[in-house]
């Protein structure tokens, strides 16, 4: 499990590093897509796999479909050549460099018998009785805050009518 | 170095490219995904304490989180596509005048 842990700590700073250096909005997204099911593997490894299958599902299916929307929406649109841009095209190397040091310090000086790390697979039932038991409120409150964001959405763009009409 | 620690770095460095996209880019695409990269690193780190204290909050939390950022995102990219009406641009600059003063 550790050597598939540490190609995927690669992988991740390599997917990030193009995140950081990418200037079109489609391929930053593709990227977070890769990234999203690199991360639904970490969570396998910690042994969350019901969080895994709710990345995949939410995350890849309706998030960044949303961008993906946004981005067709907005038409392909490049960033603008300015002088940040130099300051960002070494942004994303001197990032890679920077996680890829942490983690041969961490190799390095981290004591090796560190307490041992057992992960233990927690059932869905488990999850769901904590769901509905002791966090019910925070169920609700997710539910009164996402019935929000529609009539959010539906403020925004009644505005935009109004506009258009008069 | 375990599992968790290793999770711990990752959590970094998603947080490092989070930092990097949120401050350094100047599309509002790029800083939205940005918003969402600091979203995923705190899940990453929730899920290790989870695994590491043998709890199940920290996949409650996890989930919070994912339901936090999606309801997070729909509005402001609804917001976005308003911007990208009223000012022509999806970039930090187009926004420049909100800030008042004499080059609005």
């Amino acid at each position: 499990m550790m050597p598939l842990a540490l190609i995927l700590v690669l992988l991740v700073i390599a997917v990030l590093a193009a995140l950081a250096y990418e200037a079109t909005p489609m391929r930053g997204a593709v990227l977070f897509g890769i990234l999203l099911l690199l991360l639904a593997l970490l969570f396998l490894l910690l042994e969350a796999p019901f969080v895994a299958a709710l990345e995949v599902i939410l995350y890849l299916g309706a998030i960044l479909v949303l961008f993906l929307f946004a981005i067709m929406l907005l038409g392909p649109e490049r960033e603008a050549n300015t002088s940040g841009q130099r300051f960002r095209r070494g942004a994303g190397p001197a990032l890679g460099l920077l996680c890829a040091l942490a983690l041969v310090l961490g190799l390095l000086l981290l004591p090796q018998p560190a307490p041992r790390f057992v992960p233990h697979p927690l059932s869905i039932a488990q999850i769901g009785a904590a769901l509905f038991g002791p966090w019910l409120w925070l169920m609700e409150a997710l539910a009164v805050l996402l019935f929000a964001v529609i009539g959010a959405v539906l403020a925004i763009h009644h505005g935009e009518d109004d506009r258009e009409s008069r | 170095m375990n599992l968790a620690d290793i999770a711990l770095v990752i959590a970094f460095a998603l947080v490092l490219a989070g930092l990097t996209l949120v401050l350094l880019r100047r599309s509002l695409i790029f800083f939205l995904l940005g918003v969402e990269l600091l979203f995923s690193a705190a899940m990453v780190i929730a899920l290790v304490g989870g695994a590491v204290w043998q709890r199940v909050d920290g996949q409650i939390l996890a989930l919070f989180l994912m339901a936090m950022s999606g309801a997070a995102l729909a509005p402001t990219l609804a917001l976005l596509l308003r911007v990208r009406k009223a000012f022509g641009g999806s970039s930090v600059d187009t926004l420049r005048h909100l800030r008042g003063g004499r080059d609005g």
